[in-house]
């Protein structure tokens, strides 16, 4: 058979990238809320699963989206753009960047699903019964490893740090980010996610 | 045709019946009529039942209250100006409620005219919301109804922080800015002085400035002023008098200290100066012929006005040898140096400072106004030895640089020695 024409290197189908809207009059950049809120939900996931960062890494690949995030460093410095990290690194996130986040995080969620489900429920009947969470073995540890990440890892002396100086405060924080989880998990998840970043942001 | 469509979830689930009723091929299979909309949830008895508003009301509410978990923003969970007839509010610690007004639902035959509150937890809600998510991604059923995700615009936000709390920063700003203007409002206007015109005052005229300086120089050098010696107390009586005496030496000397002379030129002056006094120390020298006076009014001095200033006229030693000048040239120096609390800069000033053979200072005397009002930045009033005496003694030049180096030399120089 001949060839006529040098084989079509066509891009493999719309990019997964791509999915997520764009809505009119966004911001040319992912706003302060939407960088910490990506980075809180990454640090809740690392606090569900220890390997959670390497899987960051591994999902991005596996997404297709290792040109968007490359590699560890590129990882840690999108995610050092969160305002309340304790060496915050001040620099703007794409869109692109954003969306890629989103991505690995409601891929990332979906994979945990039935943990998440499992401490959701648990909490609910902890605190329906009035217990402490020590009684649920893995939500008080999914809680302990939260509250130590987040302290390690944000600026003590911002105010919206301060806000969550007690073990209560960042177990509400926890428990409300497993809640986002959750509904990360679902159908419209990522869509869901990524329009959520920019309530407020649009005029 | 009827068609029944189930969205099916662990704690929620939703049956729709419908028809369809555009025979075109292609769009035989797509629910274009609602007839009977169900509710399942777990833990709740009966399930819910609607018709399409009921539907189209809980689609909505649903979907919107899902980016508000999200957000943490309330949206509108209706289109403006229609009643609300389905919506959700978040309630205590894990809970929402889903509130149903009785007239589009029923719970079966339970209706008592009142709203269905349904107590939803976390993971039912989301269970709920997966199945509206599941039937919005199904294009064959009620195509109509849209999800509609779009963020939140910047009118629906309000912020986090009451108020009250927005306003303290802003209030703190100003209250600072005033008490600031208040704090300046109370300092003193600063003296404006001019370098140049000082100057030319000191030169011009010596006697102003010796009566400011010397406050307590109650020291009339000369036999002139009977009416001191009887008076005793009297500082006030002494100034006049010391202002109206003003020798030429005295005059020569301001000169001197504020002229910037080279060591040769002052020398030369100090040269003849001294010979001046040398020739009237022969025939009862002011100093000598004083010293009663004198005495008397330096303890009043002390007394009063707790200053050592004096104001007697450069003396020169000529008994003491080089070597001891040196020596207490040095000591001075370091007496001075060690006991100032850091550097002083600014202006240079300069004093005539006298010591004893044994190294006391006996007391000190500014050059010019400059010095006079700046002696408390020197060491010097803490360092001078009231009670000590000496015949011997030896008047030296202790100067203040601009740059904080403290200098000091024979008041006459070190040449008249050499």
């Amino acid at each position: 058979m001949q060839v006529q024409s040098p084989p079509n290197t066509q891009p493999s189908g719309p990019k997964l990238i791509d999915q997520l809207t764009v809505p009119g009059g966004l911001p040319s950049e992912c706003s302060r809320r939407a960088k910490t809120q990506i980075d809180l939900l990454l640090l809740a996931i690392e606090a569900l699963d220890l390997g959670g960062a390497e899987a960051m890494l591994a999902s991005a690949k596996e997404l297709g989206l290792d040109e968007v995030v490359r590699g560890r460093v590129n990882l840690w410095l999108l995610r050092s753009s969160n305002p309340l990290r304790r060496f915050s690194q001040r620099q703007p996130m794409s869109l692109e960047e954003g969306k890629a986040l989103v991505l690995i995080t409601c891929f990332l969620a979906r994979r945990l699903t039935v943990l998440i489900r499992q401490l959701l429920l648990g909490y609910q009947q902890l605190s329906d019964q009035n217990l402490s969470f020590d009684h649920h073995f893995r939500l008080s540890d999914y809680l302990a490893r939260f509250r130590s990440h987040f302290r390690a890892r944000m600026n003590a002396k911002r105010s919206g740090v301060i806000a969550y100086s007690t073990d209560e405060k960042l177990n509400e924080l926890a428990i409300e980010l497993l809640t986002k989880l959750l509904f990360c998990t679902g159908t419209d998840g990522a869509e869901r996610l990524w329009i959520s970043l920019f309530d407020g942001e649009v005029s | 045709m009827t068609i029944r469509r189930q969205y099916q979830l662990p704690n929620c689930s939703i049956i729709l019946d419908g028809l369809s009723i555009d025979p075109s091929p292609g769009s035989e299979n797509v629910m274009s009529l609602l007839v009977n909309a169900e509710c399942r949830i777990s833990g709740l008895e009966r399930s819910l039942n609607g018709g399409y508003n009921f539907f189209a009301a809980l689609v909505r509410a649903v979907s919107q209250y899902g980016q508000e978990v999200l957000s943490g923003f309330a949206h509108p969970q209706v289109v403006e100006g229609e009643p609300l007839l389905v919506h959700i509010n978040p309630g205590d610690g894990p809970y929402h409620h889903l509130v149903v007004q009785p007239e589009i639902a029923d719970l079966g035959d339970a209706s008592d005219g009142r709203a269905i509150d349904i107590k939803l937890s976390a993971v039912q809600l989301f269970d709920l919301t997966e199945a509206v998510d599941q039937f919005f991604d199904e294009k064959q059923t009620l195509p109509e109804l849209e999800p509609s995700l779009t963020p939140l615009g910047r009118r629906f936000v309000r912020s986090d922080e009451p108020l009250s709390d927005r306003a303290v920063p802003a209030v703190l700003g100003i209250g600072g800015l005033v008490a600031a203007t208040l704090a300046f409002g109370l300092l003193p206007m600063p003296e404006v002085r001019d370098p140049a015109l000082e100057t030319r005052e000191t030169i011009e005229s010596v006697e102003v400035a010796d009566a400011d300086t010397d406050r307590a120089g109650a020291t009339p050098p000369t036999g002139e002023t009977p009416e001191l010696e009887d008076s005793e107390s009297a500082v006030e009586v002494s100034e006049p008098e010391s202002n109206a005496f003003v020798t030429d030496s005295e005059l020569t000397d301001s000169e001197l200290s504020d002229s910037e002379l080279s060591d040769g030129e002052l020398s030369d002056g100090d040269a003849d100066e001294s010979s001046d006094e040398l020739a009237g120390s022969d025939a009862e020298s002011p100093n000598e012929a004083n010293s009663d006076a004198e005495a008397e009014g330096d303890e009043l001095a002390v007394a009063a006005a707790g200053a050592t200033e004096f104001d007697e006229e450069p003396f020169l030693n000529s008994s003491l040898q080089f070597s001891d000048i040196r020596l207490l040239n040095g000591q001075l120096k370091q007496t001075i140096v060690e006991n100032r609390d850091q550097p002083r800069f600014g202006d240079a000033i300069s004093y005539r400072v006298r010591l004893s053979e044994e190294g006391n200072i006996l007391g000190y005397q500014p050059a010019d106004r400059a010095a006079g009002s700046a002696v408390d930045e020197t060491p010097l009033p803490e360092l001078v030895d009231a009670d000590a005496e000496s015949d011997n003694i030896m008047d030296y030049r202790v100067v203040f640089t601009e740059r904080g180096v403290v200098e000091v030399s024979p008041w006459f120089g070190w040449s008249y020695y050499e």
